[in-house]
Formats: C-alpha cells, sequence, structure tokens
C-alpha cells in the first residue's frame, strides 16, 4: 500500500444472482483513494459506480458477494498497514468503520432523511447518543456542526422535521450527519443530481470547503462531467464492472485517451457551440448476464481493433498518473487523433481557463 | 404528539365517546337494581321509563325484553364484553401483527418463506371451525373468543406490516441508517415502524368492529357469550326478532354499538393524523 493512499482497492470483483446464475458485475476494479484529495468515479448508469461504493461499508444487496480482491484501508494515524474491509465482518465494519472512518452521502435528499424524526433526533442518531442525554457539550457540538455545513439558524433547524426544510438545506443536513463522527473518508454518491444547478453549485462549494478544513479524502461518484471539472483532482472512468481510464483532472479533462472518455466528453452539452448537434455514444451498455466476449466497449467503439473483440486489453500506462486500457496504446498501434469536435472544445475550453488564469 | 391530537375535533369526540361508553360499562349495571339474569315473568316487554315492580321507586331506564330482565344493566354488561373484546383484538394486532410482520418483512428470505406459509395455513382453517373444535375441551363463552382472536385475529395486520416493511427497508434513509452503523432493532424501531406508523393504527382500529361482528356472529351461533350473559351482538340478535313490536330492545344495543365503532374510527383517525408529522406543525398549524 503506497504511502499517501487511505484506501485502495484492488482487482475487486462483485457478484449478483441474475436468473439464477451469478453474473460478474464488478470485473477487477484498482482504485487508490490519496489522502486529502477528491476523487471522482465517472461513468454510464449501471457501470457499477454504486456497488463499487457500497462494497466499502458493507452495503450491498443481500445477495451480491465478493468474489475477490481486496479493499485495503489505512488506519487512521496512518502507522499501521492497512486493513482489508473485504474480510472483516459485516457487524465488525458497520461498527468500526461506517460512521467513524467511512461517511456517506446519498443522491436524494428528499428521501435520504427519515420524515417522522426531527433534525436533532436524526443528528443525535449520528453522535449515536439518546436523545435525552442529546445535551450539553454533544448538542453543542452538533449545532456547530450544522453551522459549519452553512445553514444559517442551527437551533431553529434543529427542531425542524425534514419536509420543513429545501431540498438543499436538507443536503447540507445529510452532510452533517454524515460528518457527526468526524469520519476522513467521505463517499459522494451523486449528491447534486436531484438538486437545481444554482443549488448544486453551493453544495459543490460546500464540499470543497468542508474538504479542505477536515482533510477529508473524497470519493465522489456522479455521471456529470460538469461536476467532475468543477471538483475532482483525480478521475476514474467506469464502464462495465471496470474502469477504463484514470488520470488526474486535467489527464482526462485535456488529454483523454480511451474513446469511451471521448464519447463521454463529446456528450456533455456545450454552451458555447449552438449549433453543434449533441454527440452521443452509439448503442447501449453491454448486458453483463448474457456473458461476455472481449472488451465489453468494442461493440459500440469506432476505433476498436479486431482483437479487442477476443480479449479485453489490459491498462497502459500513460504517464505516471495517466493510465487507459486500450490497445491504441501498446506502443504497436498509432493512436488516432482526438475526434475533432472534442478537439475544438478542448482547445476551446482550455483557452478559456487560461484566460480566467490570467484574470486570477 | 397529544397536541396535535387535541386539534382534531372527531378524535377528541370519539376518545370522549370511548370514555364515557367504558365509564357506563363499569358503573351501569350497578345503577339498577336489577342483575342482568334476573327473570320477571310478570313484567315482560315494558317499555323505557316503565316503573319497576319488585323494587318501588326505581325505574326499568330502557324497559325489559322478553323473559323481564332489565334491558339497561343487560346492555351495559354487552358493552363490557364488546369493549373487551375490541381491546383485545387491537392488544393481538400490535403485539403479534407487528412482531409477525416485521419479522418476515425484514428478514426477509427464508425467514419470510416459512412465516407466510405458516400464516396461509392458519388464514386456510375457517374461524368457525376452530371455535367449534374449541368446545370439545371448553365451555363457550370469553375463553373460546378470545382463542378465536388470538389464534387468527392478527393475520391481516401482519400481512399489511410485512408490505410496509418491504417498502420501507429498501428506502434511503434506511440505508442511511445503515452507513451510520445502526442495528437492525433501531432501524426498526426508529426508521421503520414510525413510518408505518399511520397505516398500522387504522388497520388495528378496523379490525375493532370486526372483532365486535366476530363475538356477535358466534353468539348467535351459540358458541359465544351463552345466555343468559349478554352481549351487544347476543341483545342485537335477540331483539331483531320482535323488532316490530317492540323496536327498543334493537334500537338501544344498536345505538351503543354504533356509537362504539364509529368512535373507535374517529379516534383511530385523529391518532393517524397526530402520528404523521407531515401534516402540518406545531407553528404554522
Amino acid at each position: 500500500m503506497e504511502d499517501n493512499n487511505i484506501l485502495e482497492v484492488h482487482n475487486l470483483k462483485i457478484s449478483l444472482p441474475v436468473r439464477e446464475k451469478r453474473v460478474m458485475f464488478i470485473r477487477g476494479v484498482d482504485l487508490s483513494l490519496p489522502k486529502g484529495k477528491i476523487l471522482a468515479l465517472v461513468g454510464e448508469s449501471g457501470s457499477g459506480k454504486t456497488l463499487t461504493a457500497r462494497s466499502l461499508m458493507s452495503l450491498l444487496p443481500k445477495a451480491a458477494r465478493i468474489e475477490s480482491g481486496e479493499i485495503l484501508l489505512k488506519s487512521k494515524t496512518g502507522d499501521e498497514p492497512g486493513t482489508d474491509l473485504a474480510k472483516l465482518s459485516h457487524a465488525r465494519i458497520v461498527n468500526t468503520v461506517n460512521a467513524r472512518r467511512i461517511g456517506m452521502v446519498f443522491q436524494d435528499p428528499l428521501t435520504t432523511l427519515n420524515p417522522t424524526m426531527t433534525v436533532g433526533k436524526q443528528l443525535a442518531e449520528g453522535y449515536k447518543v439518546h436523545e435525552h442525554r442529546f445535551a450539553g457539550e454533544a448538542k453543542k457540538r452538533a449545532l456547530e456542526l450544522l453551522a459549519s455545513v452553512g445553514l444559517p439558524e442551527p437551533e431553529r433547524c434543529f427542531k425542524q422535521y425534514p419536509h420543513e426544510l429545501s431540498g438543499g438545506m436538507r443536503q447540507r443536513v445529510i452532510i452533517a450527519i454524515a460528518l457527526s463522527l468526524n469520519p476522513d473518508i467521505l463517499i459522494c454518491d451523486e449528491p447534486t443530481t436531484s438538486l437545481d444547478v444554482t443549488i448544486q453549485a453551493r453544495i459543490l462549494e460546500l464540499l470543497k470547503k468542508l474538504q479542505a478544513e477536515r482533510q477529508l479524502s473524497v470519493l465522489y461518484i456522479t455521471h456529470d462531467l460538469g461536476v467532475v471539472a468543477e471538483i475532482a483532482d483525480i478521475i476514474y472512468v467506469m464502464y462495465a464492472g471496470r474502469i477504463v481510464e484514470e488520470g488526474s483532472r486535467s489527464d482526462i479533462l485535456y488529454h483523454p485517451a480511451h474513446p469511451y472518455t471521448w464519447g463521454l466528453l463529446s456528450s456533455v452539452p456545450d454552451m458555447s457551440f449552438k449549433e453543434e448537434r449533441l454527440i452521443s455514444i452509439p448503442g447501449t451498455p453491454p448486458d453483463l448476464s448474457s456473458g461476455l466476449r472481449g472488451d465489453p466497449f468494442a461493440p459500440r467503439n469506432a476505433w476498436a481493433l479486431p482483437e479487442d473483440f477476443e480479449e479485453e486489453p489490459p491498462m497502459f500506462r500513460l504517464s505516471s498518473t495517466h493510465a487507459v486500457r486500450s490497445r491504441l496504446y501498446d506502443g504497436a498501434h498509432t493512436p488516432p487523433p482526438l475526434p475533432e469536435n472534442l478537439a475544438r472544445r478542448i482547445g476551446n475550453r482550455s483557452s478559456a481557463a487560461e484566460k480566467e488564469e490570467r484574470h486570477d | 404528539m397529544w397536541s396535535r391530537f387535541k386539534r382534531s375535533r372527531g378524535a377528541m369526540a370519539g376518545l370522549f365517546c370511548i370514555a364515557l361508553l367504558s365509564l357506563f360499562a363499569l358503573i351501569g349495571p350497578a345503577l339498577s337494581p336489577y342483575t342482568y339474569d334476573e327473570v320477571s315473568l310478570s313484567s315482560q316487554y315494558l317499555p323505557p321509563g316503565a316503573p319497576s315492580e319488585e323494587y318501588p321507586g326505581h325505574l326499568h331506564f330502557w324497559g325489559t325484553d322478553e323473559l323481564g330482565r332489565d334491558l339497561w344493566t343487560r346492555v351495559w354488561m354487552g358493552t363490557r364484553i364488546s369493549l373487551y373484546v375490541a381491546l383485545l383484538s387491537v392488544l393481538i394486532d400490535l403485539t403479534i401483527g407487528i412482531l409477525y410482520g416485521v419479522t418476515a418483512g425484514y428478514y426477509g428470505g427464508a425467514v419470510d418463506l416459512i412465516l407466510q406459509r405458516i400464516l396461509e395455513v392458519i388464514q386456510g382453517i375457517p374461524t368457525i371451525v376452530i371455535v367449534t373444535l374449541l368446545m370439545l375441551v371448553l365451555k363457550p363463552g370469553l375463553v373460546s373468543i378470545t382463542v378465536a382472536l388470538v389464534f387468527a385475529g392478527w393475520i391481516n395486520l401482519s400481512l399489511l406490516v410485512r408490505a410496509q416493511v418491504l417498502k420501507l427497508k429498501e428506502t434511503e434513509y434506511v440505508l442511511a441508517s445503515k452507513t451510520l452503523g445502526a442495528s437492525d432493532l433501531s432501524i426498526i424501531i426508529r426508521d421503520i415502524l414510525p413510518n408505518a406508523a399511520g397505516q398500522i393504527v387504522i388497520m388495528a382500529m378496523m379490525s375493532v368492529p370486526g372483532a365486535i361482528f366476530l363475538e356477535a356472529y358466534l353468539s348467535f351461533l351459540g358458541l359465544g357469550i351463552p345466555d343468559p350473559m349478554a352481549s351487544l351482538g347476543s341483545l342485537i340478535n335477540s331483539g331483531f326478532k320482535s323488532m316490530l313490536l317492540y323496536p327498543w330492545l334493537v334500537l338501544i344495543p344498536v345505538i351503543i354499538f354504533v356509537l362504539l365503532v364509529v368512535s373507535f374510527n374517529l379516534a383511530a383517525d385523529g391518532l393517524r393524523d397526530a402520528l404523521d408529522v407531515t401534516l402540518g406543525t406545531s407553528e404554522d398549524r
């Protein structure tokens, strides 16, 4: 386990039963989350992002099984070697890891809070104290926490029920609950997807602020590349249960290498190109239950090589931070240039970014 | 919660009626010199308010029946039985029904499969058969009604609870509680049951009239409360035979019966609204 990584996932495989057959939905994921960084896990629906994240907290569906792999979590002080969460019992993870080491923020703030309990009671649940003892020091800390996530009147909010709060405020409460036991890792499962854009920007700001203040390591799951550009230090692109490209923010956003990443980037609506037709990736994600042969992306890939249909390519390193699962980069082939419209967009974006930097 | 309950007039009226009926069920028989089984062949079918022959200065408040028994005493004795049956059925619903439903719904899988099959077997046997068989070992009376209710009275509620739990355990707030390391018991008590409470309360209260009817039906068949003991059901049944000539014999027990059922339903409605925090808050109502 490398020194600055707080969490490492090695060759994780998870299967679920589909029509009496066990189907591998996570087919060997490798992931390392460096301490104090924001890692974005990007992919289409069904690519296995959420399943991967839930496996870290032993929240997999009952029928799911971790087939192989290890999930190494370094101790808070960092002096011991990592514990393998894949080998710990469910009860052990629930009692020692969840909330204390890893906090989680969910997608839909409307449904994540229990509608029958006041915000204060739910925070008390986070602090694992009984409500009637939830006074004095603990309550003071809870109110501070509510204030630190940007809720204007913590005292008032404390007594309110979830339906009396707006979506953005609810998401702030959820973040506060997730942070109540001071975890050092925060998993965000599309926390801004169901919020409107202006609130979304504020929540992202808040997450960035909290991350910096508390030195959190964040695993941010999303399909929204706009959000990724906003927040991520490191980006992993996931497709059909495997990582297809990993790299730093600039690697992925300005020098994408995998044709799938190209497709994802081109399908983001861009306001600076009005007349342009929005490009989507042809075809649909593969049905993993019908058995795979070769690279699952090959049928949708205009740059697929004949051997891709036979065998899945391994990861090829492009730089110390950048790696891609595509034979185009195996040295024997000449990598194709970026698709024209994507190159134009990236050029446009990087010049805009430069301009902004000059302004600063 | 009590302040929310108080705000509903219907619920308060229901609660008041239940309290009043319970009070009279307790003290009513004592207000008349007659016992429920005192026969007087010289004072058959006396109308309400008729003076008493045996006890000068006393009245038959609600008249007498075909054997000259005092209806007032008999109705309140019958209300006792009906209230007992009502409370028993709620109690059974809230204990066996909830436990059974939560266990089946929350743990699912093989546990659910086995519990549901057992339930289907119980449901498949008609209550009347069970009670008839019980007559082999028991005398007809309260015990047989109690056994019948304990045996099958909780089935509908447990099915409802199971369905609610199946739905609620997939909600994100349950998942969120799990990320906070909450135990199964705390998830059931804090997240699942409060969110199903409205439905549970309504269902439990709806079973009250059913249970009272069951008692009346068993009494009618001679499997329930035996004569001369009275229940509202058996009073209505016997009064019904002479309804056109002596209408008070059926009207009075029917009115009490309707009051009882309606006030239970009103109170249940209020309780459900009081439990639902999303229906307005302490500040805006």
